[in-house]
């Protein structure tokens, strides 16, 4: 069984008569540990897929489960949110409490965890994102990198099993996103969470498992990154710039030099053009 | 950000009997003492105030900075005040008149009594501020209103509610401060003396405040939603333990206040 397991999604934010479509047909499925980026320009429709994933989206048509809890039955619910969490854009948008302990109790308060055991978990919790010893503290006090590992630590207390950053990195200064997409992945790797990352950046879409591109409210391809992130037509026709390096070895094609590979990093960039001489 | 901090009258987290206080005692003593700031009229009673009021600030750590902070702030809205009351107002023992100036010892009193009184409820504010968390104050007020519960009145939700409103002060303010800088470097009318003008400028700024605060509050409600919050349910909370020793001699002491107060300005 796949963690999720969406088929023939359609969604309209507009009502069920209109034909505008945020979603058209979308069947997407994900097993369980793996690192999902999902890619695609402005309106492409990602954030409304996401939100059908813990349900802040309303299921219009199609069927999805989420580890194997049916969507469209309500009573599932809050077991899905529980599996799935989710961290926003802006961080200053996502705490309700000026004190990091409290914000992060939050979700376990409302999975009515007993009171006796909501420091440990909250310690742990911040131990997950590299914040433990922040607990008194202020998150308006933090950079925003530490702002948005505090706000994955208030959707990691709750153990959630699929993670979905929609656009977290997307505010962040240079030293920001490094440090949440060190967080993604340890959380990959080390304890074993499915991952969906939302993101324009390609540098980003080069970490995951697999890529899937989305334009107009489809998924118009899905692969590893090195298919997905080489293929030059397939980034142009969804309107996205491919990859520097990738760029740049067309280039040098076109001019008569030949890399043996293409390159998707500046350091694999740098490999084939040291082999070159 | 630092701005902000102060803003917010922010907790500090510290081990003090302040800090140490039951929420409930503490808040209740609050209110009980923000009445006497109300009834004080006598220099005896803000000179025993303001006695009281160094002392807490000294116990609970808050310190002058972040009391004075706050002050600083309305300075010039004290400052207002007390020139009104001051100039204007026809109290007895007048010094000297002119026209509609009035200058009374009266005057200045009345000026004075009322500049402290927001001095004195500013500081009050900052010192219950730093001391008691966002959670802490709204589990109390939840629990003052939780007759209304009976209403049917979602009493949780709504303290809940207005507990991030205060949070969200400081930020909104901040943003605020930025849209208007942005908006008058585009040569907005603000200052134009035509009220059409001054209308027409003040549109671009209100409303991408507007836009901003209602987008924030969209990403904000998705996020609790995400974290498994439901409205109109008391969700579980540290109990509140029961009251101390201390928690009664706080109470005590305000209350005492309170009632000198009331004899004292009978
Ligand atoms: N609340 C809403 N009401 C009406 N239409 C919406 C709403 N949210 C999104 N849409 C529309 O749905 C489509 C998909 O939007 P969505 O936010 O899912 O895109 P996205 O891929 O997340 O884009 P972005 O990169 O800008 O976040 C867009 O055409 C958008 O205009
Ligand atoms: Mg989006």
């Amino acid at each position: 069984m796949d963690i999720i397991e969406a088929k023939n999604l359609f969604y309209t934010y507009e009502g069920e008569a209109s034909q505008r479509y945020s979603l058209e047909g979308i069947d997407f499925r994900m097993k369980a540990g793996e690192f999902v980026v999902l890619l695609g320009q402005n309106g492409s429709g990602k954030s409304t897929l996401a939100k059908h994933f813990n349900g802040l989206l309303p299921l219009q048509q199609g069927n999805l489960y989420i580890a194997g809890l049916d969507v469209r039955d309500p009573a599932n619910l809050w077991d899905i949110r529980r599996k799935c969490g989710m961290v926003f854009q802006n961080p200053d948008n996502q705490f309700i409490s000026s004190v990091i302990e409290e914000d992060i109790a939050f979700g376990l308060e409302n999975y009515d965890f007993p009171p006796e055991q909501i420091a440990a978990e909250v310690h742990k919790a911040l131990a997950l994102v590299g914040m433990a010893g922040f607990e008194k503290k202020s998150p308006h006090m933090l950079s925003g990198g530490q702002k948005q590992r505090v706000a994955l630590a208030g959707v990691l207390a709750i153990s959630p099993e699929i993670i979905i950053f929609d656009e977290s990195t997307a505010m962040l200064d240079i030293q920001g996103r490094q440090e949440i997409l060190q967080t993604i992945q340890q959380l990959h790797q080390a304890e074993h969470k499915s991952i969906i990352h939302i993101t324009h950046r390609m540098e980003e879409a080069v970490l995951a498992d697999r890529i899937d591109l989305m334009k107009a409210g489809r998924i118009v391809a899905s692969g590893p990154p090195r298919r997905i992130l080489a293929d030059l037509p397939l980034l142009t026709s969804a309107n996205l710039l491919p990859p520097l390096p990738v760029r740049l070895y067309e280039d040098l094609r076109n001019a008569g030099i030949h890399l043996a590979e293409c390159p998707l990093t500046i350091h694999e960039l740098t490999e084939q053009l040291c082999r070159l001489s | 950000m630092m701005h902000s901090a102060i803003l917010s009258g922010h907790y500090l987290p510290n081990d003090t009997p302040i800090h140490r206080l039951n929420p409930r005692a503490k808040i209740i003593s609050f209110f009980t003492l923000l009445a006497v700031v109300i009834i004080t009229r006598s220099t005896v009673g803000y000179t025993a105030l303001g006695l009281l009021l160094l002392s807490l600030a000294h116990l609970s750590k808050t310190g002058p900075r972040i009391v004075f902070s706050g002050i600083r702030r309305v300075g010039l809205f004290l400052l207002l005040i007390f020139l009104m009351n001051a100039l204007f107002f026809n109290g007895d023992r007048p010094l000297w008149e002119y026209a509609f100036f009035h200058i009374s010892v009266g005057g200045i009193a009345q000026g004075a009594n009322v500049a402290l009184k927001v001095i004195f409820l500013m500081a009050l504010s900052s010192i219950l501020m730093t001391t008691t968390t966002p959670m802490e104050i709204t589990d109390t007020f939840a629990w003052l209103l939780s007759p209304l519960q009976r209403l049917r009145i979602p009493v949780h939700d709504f303290a809940l509610m207005i507990s991030i409103a205060i949070q969200f002060i400081p930020v909104l303010a901040e943003e605020s401060e930025t849209i208007i800088k942005a908006q008058t470097a585009r040569a907005a009318k603000l200052d134009s003396p035509k009220l059409r003008e001054k209308a027409n400028a003040l549109l671009p700024l209100v409303l991408p405040i507007f836009i901003s605060a209602f987008r924030r509050a969209d990403e904000l409600a998705l996020a609790m939603e995400a974290r498994g919050f439901r409205g109109g349910k008391f969700r579980t909370r540290k109990s509140s333990p029961g009251f101390t020793r201390l928690d009664f001699a706080a109470l005590t002491i305000s209350i005492a206040f309170c009632a000198a107060a009331v004899i004292l300005h009978r």
